[in-house]
């Protein structure tokens, strides 16, 4: 349907405002503070920058790699079950993308924290509540945490490709004397990893940038960009310039991560399409 | 005679689950035959297929291959080529890659791999469309790329699987001879899945009609079409008046739209039978020696291009009949030598 000019400009109107308040307007502000005095040199300066960095990369591969792993097996399931029960499954599936970051890890303290429900319930069988609870609070603890709302992303994402992936084309591959190994490797890899490589990306960005469930679970134990961010702009930190440089350069890599997903999936929708 | 191609002894399979699979299977396919197995949707058809090709396992029974026990060994060494319902191409690699597939995994060498693949592009009539990928291509080209990529492996048999149902009518029509041509240039022996009858009919050598997931008849065309086993089967090949029915004498018939005279038939006098009448032949007009001549009033005539179809009320009954002719239907007449008894009812 060709829309006219100006039915057109109406539609994109709320949209361009939302973008231009909410996203270009901040950032330019954000941008006029941090190319003053020096600010990503002293980001850059700062040793704590570097390990910070390393610290959310760490974060970033585990808990990105760890809920792709899990979201595609239950994609994959998911997949293979009746329409009407994959939908009422995505469903409780999805319910987690509702939930703040700081419900997350407050769920996550009831339940695995030090006088949590599922800590005194192995404690009864021996195991020590202090050791066990410590994990929650270590960036393993985190990367956990962060998977409870990455992997319905995930499933989000995979689920389609996975639903209408043609399972006929493994056993055309099979009898044309293809191992089972082969087949998969052959045929679902090269169409599947793809889309698993910008659903990675996808959550990665996502979790590269999220603080509020690490500033609730670890406080600022763990040395993490977005949290490196948020002691220079809270009651103990007053070098707003190197926060506002930090800010866009943590705006920088998620974009980068996710772009780089977006770029992968987009040139294999173009091959495959034959463009 | 020599050895089948394929042959199923005894194959028994049903899912899990369900009831649903196929029964005390029994069938050879010679080579180079085209055998068709036709029925209704969720008869068996694939699932026979699928056994044959080594997809599902059979409960029970044996799956031959050119004489060779088969049935424990996995698709991969079957040596069978497949076209699949949707074709299931790869739509990661151009239509060449696909072709060649089989051959790479054979470890064929690349340039080998290439050119034959091309060759059997060309057999099809693809060898433009070689670099293409799947999306690019109609669905009758796919379904070409689909029949070079299992010829090219040099397959014992073909297992086609529904393979022109996406396609429309015209093109359909097209690709049953093409696919005839190419089955015949290379003798290879054929099962042909289909829902189709009219495909069925045009194109097997012997068609297989599965219901409930037996075999309830297998025979040439003609063979199932003039001569059908049961109701069943005469009821789902082609058109048909399928009367309940009594029989009066050595000769004669009694039927909801009356009396009908017979060839000799054997049957006893008082038996319960089905009378089969195919509506091509219903003769309109009354018979010059007054045999099996019926009037009644016309409910429906429909145009069918190049022939008519009608039913005409008789006796509270109903005749179907086909006919070229034109103008109005009032009488119609079935010689003897066309009524068919069938000896179960429904």
């Amino acid at each position: 349907m060709q829309l006219r000019p100006g039915t057109l400009s109406l539609l994109i109107a709320p949209g361009a405002l939302l973008l231009g308040f909410f996203f270009l307007l901040p950032l330019a502000a954000v941008g006029r503070d941090a190319f003053v005095g020096g600010a990503f040199a002293r980001v850059f300066g700062n040793e704590l920058f570097v390990r910070g960095l390393a610290g959310s990369a760490l974060l970033t591969f585990t808990a990105a790699g760890f809920s792709l792993l899990v979201g595609f097996v239950v994609a994959l399931h998911l997949s293979r079950l009746a329409p009407a029960l994959r939908g009422a499954l995505a469903f409780f599936i999805a319910l987690p993308l509702t939930f703040s970051g700081l419900i997350v890890a407050y769920g996550f303290i009831l339940c695995y924290g030090r006088a949590g429900f599922v800590t005194q319930i192995l404690a009864t069988t021996g195991v020590d509540a202090v050791a066990f609870s410590g994990v929650l609070y270590s960036p393993i603890g985190l990367a956990f945490a962060s998977s409870y709302y990455l992997i319905p992303r995930v499933v989000m994402l995979m689920l389609p490709v996975l639903v209408n992936f043609d399972w006929a084309q493994v056993s055309a591959a099979e009898s044309l004397g293809a191992r089972r190994v082969r087949a998969v490797f052959d045929v679902i890899v090269p169409q599947i990893v793809p889309t698993a490589f910008a659903a990675f990306c996808l959550v990665a960005a996502v979790v590269f940038g999220a603080y509020g469930t690490a500033l609730a679970l670890v406080g600022t134990r763990v040395n993490i960009l977005p949290l490196q961010l948020y002691s220079m702009i809270s009651e103990t930190g007053s070098d707003f310039a190197a926060a506002a440089a930090l800010s866009l350069v943590l705006t920088a890599i998620c974009s980068l991560i996710m772009a780089t997903g977006e770029v992968i999936a987009a040139r294999q929708e173009r091959s495959h399409a034959g463009v | 005679m020599s050895t089948p191609a394929i042959e199923l002894l005894g194959v028994d399979f049903s899912y899990p689950g369900s009831g649903a699979g196929v029964k005390g299977v029994d069938l050879a396919i010679a080579p180079g035959e085209l055998l068709a197995v036709i029925g209704a949707s969720g008869c068996g058809k694939t699932t026979l297929l699928k056994l044959i090709a080594g997809f599902l396992a059979a409960d029970r029974g044996t799956i031959r291959i050119d004489g060779a026990d088969m049935t424990a060994v996995p698709p991969r060494l079957r040596n069978l080529g497949v076209v699949f319902q949707s074709y299931a191409l790869f739509p990661h690699m151009t239509a060449w890659e696909n072709v060649a597939y089989g051959l790479k995994v054979r470890g064929v060498d690349g340039s080998v791999r290439r050119s034959r693949a091309l060759a059997t592009l060309d057999l099809v009539g693809l060898a433009d469309f070689a670099g293409r990928r799947p999306g690019d291509l109609s669905g009758g080209q796919q379904q070409r790329v689909a029949l070079a990529r299992a010829l090219v492996i040099e397959p014992r048999a073909l297992l086609l699987d529904e393979p022109l149902s996406a396609l429309d009518a015209a093109r359909r029509l097209t690709m049953r001879d093409e696919i005839r041509r190419i089955q015949r240039e290379h003798a290879i022996a054929t099962v042909h899945i289909t829902h189709d009858q009219e495909e069925a009919l045009s194109m097997a050598d012997r068609i297989a009609l599965m219901i409930g997931g037996r075999i309830e008849q297998v025979g040439t065309p003609r063979e199932l079409y003039d001569h059908p086993a049961s109701r069943a089967v005469a009821a789902f090949v082609g058109h048909a008046n399928l009367w309940d029915s009594r029989i009066l004498a050595p000769d004669t018939v009694e039927t909801p739209v009356g009396i009908l005279r017979t060839l000799p038939h054997g049957c006893a006098t008082g038996a319960r039978v089905t009378v089969l009448v195919r509506p091509e032949r219903v003769v309109p007009g009354p018979a010059r020696d007054g045999v099996n001549g019926f009037a009644g009033r016309l409910l429906r005539d429909r145009f069918l291009g190049a022939m008519r179809r009608y039913d005409l009320a008789v006796a509270g009954a109903m005749i179907t009949g086909e006919t070229a002719t034109s103008g109005p239907i009032e009488f119609v007449h079935i010689p003897p030598a066309d009524i068919r008894i069938l000896q179960d009812r429904p």
